[in-house]
């Protein structure tokens, strides 16, 4: 709980006054998962991504995603070596802990699906070789909302695959003189962050965060909020059920990061926006009206009755 | 918040000066009560939004009860006569105009406008437009209203423009908060509704709620038992019930010896009482009779608590006020044949204004009495009218009679069979709905005052030919030392005049002469024939308050005793039953306590939302009482509900007392803010 609170606190000095984004980060790596950052460029998620990987001592990549790239370039190819007369598996910069995916929907389906393949098996396989990743390994993959022009929009079965959707947004104006502040003298907070977690101490955490109780009247009340999607007049597609698992499974890592050994209603309303809001499709004339999944999600929120019973 | 309290005030303002405005002109109820009125329901909306209108009508209910109508508040049986007299009022108006107005039309048509144009105003108000349009409408009602009745003053008008327009121009009305009134208002409307009907229709049904609900009136009557008070009063639509003795002084006469004082007569029976409504018309003084002798005495009245009536004996032949004027009226008079019609007097004294009336005391000579024509031709038949008298009464005065020859003789053998044949007594039972109230006196009651005796008589006389009406003012009062008569409400009093032609009024008392009543000069009463007085001048009476009280029937005072039993028993079990349920207090789960927590703020709006969860409700609600220990609690329901942990032994006990109903009263009252 401490190392984890040390955690966050690194990355809270790396990304200004977004504690609820960080927080949103450490319960996706509670629960090992995936998360797609939702923003425009510039707003630190390359800083989070790293802060993430020193805070954690583990292997670091990026991969910046272009029309042109290859599969083989995502997941390492196998090179014959004259020396060994032998193919030799070179690989890819997804064979690390922490992979940051810049600007995922620029490149071909074909390539996009190989690191999807990746994220939901947590295994590669390449010519035929079946090759396990690392432990922990999480994927935070970006998206640039503004230029659609030249993109390659997820599927939907790919988006389900992250667990989390996250927004960043622009920092108040304050945490923006902080952030000026702070890299006045060339220094980068980032050099200064020490390892805190060991990843044995992280697969224990995770652990633990499984066995945080959830009451049954709770859990119809994830269930009646995705079946709320389904059922939505506003939505062409609800949420499936690896949705209302996600939900589970994040709400109690939230429970565990904020001391409790319980769920409360509360962990699952912060929760069911950036867990639901990208597995839905809006209606086209709604998009049309500026409405978006996130809109639709807090009305569905703010219309099912809370149990206390 | 204080924005919004500065506005809240300036719109009830503004209001108050329309009603008041509207009210100087009508004159419908006191505007003093009303601007009291007003400000109350005011509180209503303001303390509980929710139940205000349910709170506004309530009141108005029990208004109209208390000033009109007598037995428990509880037995609908007030509001069938109610719906009756408004019915039967509307149908005057229609006719007559507002001037003939009931008192009992005006006080419900003034509520029912004032709860009506102030939902009206405050739904306008909380969407946040109508200002222009209330102005508009509110001045031209000012101002035909001040056009149509050519009185009243002007400045209300301007002081409403300006007020408006103030709040026009200084107020951006943004006033949120749903009125969450429609679906009560609804709710009321359909109970009022059924009510009343059910209440129309239990005089045709036979159905009689009276009596036992009469007998248990204790009960059901907060407002402890269901009687009046003696005194003089000014409706008379509903006779009978039970009275209280009010020894308030009234009035001091200063005469040569003790006198009858009459204020008003009436003619009219309805079979439930005298129809109050004044047919009034504004006539030149013509009082004295020029043919009838007898003795001219010279009165000083002096007027101990505020009146609007001037009390005279008999024949006045003039009234002389110290200060101001005063005015008179014809009652019920269609054109002015007799010069002794019905007049009332009527003028603004406060206590301690004094007036001197000079008066003709006739002898009432029976024995030529006696001789005067028989049937009486020369009156206006409306002394004659027999509607609303049963058969039965009929059967009897007839079969009283049947041995007189002379209308004088008849009238004394009536007015003996009622003073000989019931007893006085205070403590009468109020007839039930639907039965006619003399038949009740004479066939069902063993026992009546003046009221019940007099009303009885004139019933009676009609019924035999003679022309007659009911006469209200004070009886004797009693003798001070100084030599003058003091007369308290307790000698409010009724009796009859009956008709002579070519002579006048003579009185007639029917009622038994105990308590304070006594032969009197002027009044034939059957016991000594002709002019009498065995009052000794000299010697002061005693302190009425020193009577001996008459003495009750056994049955009363042991259905007292068993009333006191029965209540002393029903509060101990009560107390019993609130220590139980105090104890089921303690011992209920956490959920059933957050449950009623919330029960309780719902009324005054600050409940949790069905999607809200606890913690998000607390955080919405911040201006709830003794945050800490509601924020403990909340963290141990939710331990108990969403983590399955064991119940605390004792939680919300010192909840219990903060979040108690007053409590969270007091809070909204000092905190007077909406729970948004």
């Amino acid at each position: 709980m401490e190392k984890l609170q040390g955690l966050m606190d690194n990355l809270n000095k790396v990304l200004f006054g977004k504690e609820s984004v960080v927080e949103m980060v450490a319960v996706a790596l509670i629960c090992q998962g995936h998360v797609l950052v939702e923003d425009v460029p510039g707003l630190g998620k390359t800083m989070l991504v790293k802060g993430l990987a020193r805070s954690l001592g583990c292997k670091f990549s990026r991969i910046q995603f272009t029309p042109d790239l290859l599969p083989s370039d995502v997941v390492g190819v196998q090179i014959y070596n004259q020396k060994t007369m032998e193919f030799q598996y070179r690989p890819g910069p997804v064979m690390a802990n922490i992979v940051l995916a810049d600007e995922i929907n620029r490149t071909s389906p074909k390539t996009q699906s190989s690191l999807l393949e990746a994220m939901e098996e947590r295994q590669l396989t390449v010519d035929g070789e079946t090759r396990p990743l690392p432990q922990p390994f999480m994927v935070l993959a970006t998206q640039n909302p503004i230029e659609y022009e030249g993109t390659f929009p997820l599927p939907e079965a790919q988006l389900d695959r992250f667990l989390l959707r996250l927004e960043i947004g622009y920092p108040s104006p304050a945490t923006e003189v902080e952030i000026i502040r702070a890299q006045e003298h060339g220094k980068h907070p980032l050099d200064s962050l020490e390892k805190v977690l060991e990843v044995d101490e992280l697969l224990k955490i995770q652990q633990e965060a499984a066995q945080v109780k959830l009451s049954d009247s709770l859990a119809a009340y994830i269930v009646e909020l995705c079946n709320r999607t389904r059922n939505h007049p506003s939505l062409y597609l609800g949420a499936s059920p690896r949705g209302s698992l996600g939900l589970v499974r994040t709400a109690k890592a939230l429970a565990w990061l904020r001391g409790r050994d319980y769920v409360l209603p509360d962990d699952i309303k912060t929760m069911a926006v950036p867990v639901l809001a990208h597995r839905v499709i809006l209606n086209p004339e709604e998009k049309l009206q500026g409405q978006t999944a996130q809109d639709v999600i807090r009305k569905i929120i703010n219309t099912v009755a809370v149990p206390t019973r | 918040m204080h924005a919004d309290l500065i506005k809240k005030v300036l719109c009830g303002l503004w209001f108050i000066i329309l009603v008041a405005g509207l009210n100087s002109v009508l004159t419908f109820i006191n505007s003093g009560i009303l601007i009291l009125v007003f400000l109350f329901f005011l509180l209503a909306d303001l303390v509980l939004p929710k139940f205000g209108i349910f709170i506004k009508i309530a009141l108005s209910l029990l208004l109209v009860h208390r000033n009109y109508y007598i037995g428990s508040f509880f037995n609908p049986r007030w509001l069938a006569w109610l719906s009756q007299d408004i019915g039967k009022d509307l149908l005057v108006i229609s006719k007559q105009g507002l001037a003939v107005v009931e008192p009992v039309t005006a006080m419900v048509l003034t509520l029912a406008t004032v709860i009506l144009m102030q939902t009206l105003f405050s739904r306008l108000f909380f969407r946040g437009k109508g200002i222009t349009l209330f102005l508009c409408i509110g001045a031209a009602l000012l101002t035909a209203v001040h056009l149509w009745r050519g009185e009243g003053s002007p400045w209300y008008t301007v002081f409403f423009v300006m007020l408006g327009l103030i709040i026009k121009a200084t107020i951006p009305l943004e006033m949120k908060g749903s009125f969450p009134m429609s679906r009560w208002l609804r709710i009321l409307l359909v109970w009022v509704l059924v009510l009343t009907s059910i209440a129309g229709a239990l005089p045709d049904l036979g159905l009689d709620f009276g009596d036992w609900l009469g007998e248990a009136g204790w009960i059901y009557d907060p407002f402890g038992p269901p009687s009046g008070r003696t005194g003089y009063g000014t409706y008379d639509g509903v006779l009978g019930g039970p009275l209280e003795k009010d020894h308030t002084p009234a009035l001091r006469l200063i005469g040569p010896g003790p006198l009858y004082l009459k204020g008003e007569t009436r003619w009219q029976y309805t079979g439930r009482g005298w129809e109050t409504s004044s047919f009034v018309r504004e006539m030149n003084l013509q009082m004295k009779p020029e043919h009838l002798g007898g003795k001219e005495i010279e009165i000083t009245i002096e007027v101990l608590s505020a009146t609007e009536l001037i009390f005279t004996p008999r024949y006045p032949a003039s009234i002389e006020l110290d200060s101001g004027e005063f005015e008179v009226y014809l009652l019920a008079g269609s054109d002015s044949l007799y010069p002794y019609e019905e007049y009332k007097y009527c003028a603004h004294l406060k206590a301690g204004d004094r007036y001197r009336v000079n008066a003709l005391l006739p002898a009432d000579d029976p024995n030529f009495l006696r001789q005067l024509s028989n049937p009486a031709s020369d009156i206006d038949v409306r002394y004659l009218s027999l509607d609303n008298v049963t058969e039965r009464v009929q059967q009897l005065a007839l079969s009283l009679v049947k041995d007189e020859t002379n209308a004088y003789d008849k009238a004394v053998a009536l007015a003996s069979f009622l003073r000989y044949g019931w007893r006085y007594s205070l403590d009468t039972k109020a007839p039930p709905v639907g039965e006619d109230f003399v038949e009740n006196f004479l066939f069902e009651q063993t026992a009546g005052y003046c009221v019940h005796f007099s009303t009885a008589f004139v019933v009676m006389a009609r019924s035999v030919g003679l022309p007659a009406r009911w006469v209200k003012g004070y009886s004797y009062g009693t003798r001070e030392e100084d030599g003058s008569y003091l007369i308290r409400n307790s000698h409010a009093h009724s009796w009859a005049e009956v008709w002579f032609d070519s002579y006048g009024w003579v009185p007639f008392e029917p009622t038994p002469g105990g308590a304070h009543l006594r032969p009197e000069v002027g009044v034939t009463n059957p016991d000594g024939e002709g002019p009498s007085n065995p009052i000794d001048k000299e010697k002061p009476d005693p302190d009425p308050d020193y009577e001996p009280d008459k003495p009750k029937p056994a049955a009363g005072r042991l259905g007292n005793w068993w009333a006191y039993a029965a209540g002393g028993a029903g509060g101990m079990i009560l107390v019993a039953a609130v220590l139980f349920l105090r104890r089921g207090r303690t011992r209920a789960g956490i959920r059933k306590i957050y449950a009623r927590l919330q029960a309780r703020l719902r009324i005054f709006g600050w409940q949790r939302r069905q999607w809200e969860t606890p913690r998000e409700h607390l955080d919405r609600v911040d201006s709830l009482p003794d945050r800490p220990a509601l924020t403990g609690f909340v963290r141990q329901f939710e331990d108990s509900v969403y983590g399955g942990a064991e119940e605390p032994a004792k939680q919300g006990r010192r909840l219990g007392k903060r979040y108690s109903l007053p409590g969270l009263l007091i809070h909204r009252i000092s905190t007077r803010r909406k729970g948004h």
